[in-house]
């Protein structure tokens, strides 16, 4: 792993208590996600990983009542100041999520659709659009000579890097990957694995794993999160370097989780 | 997800480097021994039992290896792993070195002025065995203070070693100076592999520190700068 010198901050999520109605979800997250970097957020399930990455896109704000304490900014803008157009912000900050989940529609049509809602229509544009974005995401050489059949008949691992090609169509800065791996085999996952490795040239990619060693070979920086009792709100434990963090975490608690001495 | 049979496996290993340490503690005093007391099947005894420290030397490289490649170690498991490797062959070589200590035991004649350089070399093995116990009771109790006071431990070994080769290079009387070639580097060689065992301790000293505070050398080991 390349010597970590310090990139610009990309997010920043300062001093956040998040709630969904009444449930306390999360507590005192403060955590700076550098920008051309991929970082990991580890922990149990209902830690409060997922809610951390929605954060950053408001992507809870769908799912009903929720509330927000402290700060969260993109390129030090508040996302949650007033007057912040929040389609605006999803196209800056995109998801790829667990399950692959294309539209019905053919390969060419998944990848366009985001910039054809953009209002780009030209066919010559898209075309480069599309072209780019399934190369970014590593799938091109697999898919040019059909990009007109279905993305369904794709498999799992084609699928995912094809939902990947859609977010980056519509040029995103940041790229939340929430248990992007989990429905693949091994060979797709390497796949999506080293897709990562090539887009944080260019972006900035935050990923939720439940597998630890995809985080350790992944990620430049991982947070590990816990809940002390079910009710209790997720809390950030700890925060560094990857290769610190899976050789000399400082606090017991993130020793005893990934050592597997938890539970 | 407790990981049982990994954890089992991690203890295995640490009672492996145990009874490792207690063979070598015993090479080393046998061979001592045998060279103070030119005991030739003492000597042989230690050559002999070199082969059991060899074999739990492969073994614990083996087990190693298999956890790592079966098990991602990560963090304290990461750490002792490596330690446990480290640790294995500094013993393997204090074995080594206690064989070596026992060829000269058999082949040393006792001459007359000898009994100066065979109290140093009393004191000397006295001392290294000391400084080998204490640093196999500080693995065997993650003791770091134990293993950082062995530097200290070591200093008059390295005072006797070089009082040694002082003093055959510059004999005092004519029995020293009368002493020939062959004994003279029968008791250099001797001094130089009781001095090592002491330096190969304090090396797994430092080892000791890094596996309970992840601190190599008084640093902390910036795992950053090592990176591809």
């Amino acid at each position: 792993m390349a010597e970590l010198d310090g990139n610009k901050i990309k997010v920043r999520i300062e001093s956040v208590d998040f709630y969904y109605e009444d449930f306390k979800a999360l507590e005192d997250i403060s955590i700076d996600i550098e920008s051309n970097r991929v970082t990991a957020l580890i922990g149990p399930s209902g830690c409060g990983k997922s809610t951390v990455l929605r954060l950053m896109n408001r992507m809870h704000e769908v799912m009903g009542k929720t509330r927000l304490k402290g700060k969260v900014t993109l390129d030090d803008q508040d996302i949650y100041a007033p007057g912040v157009d929040v389609v605006e912000l999803r196209s800056r900050i995109g998801e790829i999520f667990q399950k692959p989940n294309p539209f019905p529609k053919s390969i060419y049509d998944n990848v366009a659709f985001g910039p054809r809602l953009q209002g780009r229509k030209s066919r010559s544009e898209l075309d480069g659009i599309v072209e780019k974005a399934l190369k970014q995401a590593a799938l091109w050489k697999e898919v040019k000579n059909k990009l007109n059949t279905s993305a369904l008949e794709l498999s799992g691992g084609q699928q995912q890097r094809l939902c990947i090609a859609r977010t980056l169509a519509v040029e995103p800065e940041v790229i939340l990957m929430d248990e992007p791996c989990s429905a693949l085999d091994p060979v797709a996952t390497q796949q999506i694995e080293d897709t990562m490795e090539v887009l944080k040239e260019n972006y900035t990619i935050i990923i939720v794993t439940h597998n630890m060693q995809q985080a350790a070979r992944v990620s430049e920086y991982t947070g590990f999160m816990l809940i002390q009792e079910t009710g209790e709100p997720g809390k950030l434990v700890e925060f560094g370097p990857t290769s610190k963090i899976f050789t000399m975490p400082d606090k017991k608690e993130t020793e005893n989780y990934i050592t597997g001495r938890f539970g | 997800m407790t990981r049982q049979s990994f954890h089992d496996g991690l203890k295995m290993l640490n009672e492996e480097i145990l009874r490792m340490g207690s063979l070598v503690v015993e090479a080393v005093d046998l061979s001592t021994q045998a060279l103070l007391k030119g005991d030739r099947a003492q000597a042989n005894s230690v050559i002999a039992g070199d082969e059991d420290i060899n074999e739990l030397n492969l073994r614990i490289e083996g087990q190693c290896l298999a956890l790592q490649a079966q098990q991602q170690p990560v963090a304290r498991d990461l750490r002792l792993l490596h330690t446990c490797l480290l640790v294995s062959l500094h013993l393997e070589r204090i074995g080594d070195l206690a064989v070596n200590i026992a060829k000269i035991a058999k082949r040393l004649e006792r001459t007359e002025g000898s009994e100066p350089f065979m109290d140093l070399l009393r004191k000397m093995s006295a001392q290294s065995l000391e400084v080998l116990r204490r640093g196999i009771q500080a693995f065997a109790d993650r003791d770091t203070e134990l293993a950082k006071s062995l530097e200290t431990l070591d200093e008059p070994i390295d005072d006797m070693y070089k009082e040694i080769l002082g003093r055959l290079l510059h004999p005092k009387g004519e029995e020293e100076a009368a002493a020939s070639t062959e004994w003279a580097t029968h008791i250099a060689l001797a001094s130089r592999y009781i001095e090592r065992i002491a330096d190969q301790v304090v090396d797994m000293g430092a080892r000791i520190d890094f596996l309970v505070t992840g601190h190599l050398d008084g640093q902390y080991f910036d795992i950053e700068r090592f990176g591809e």
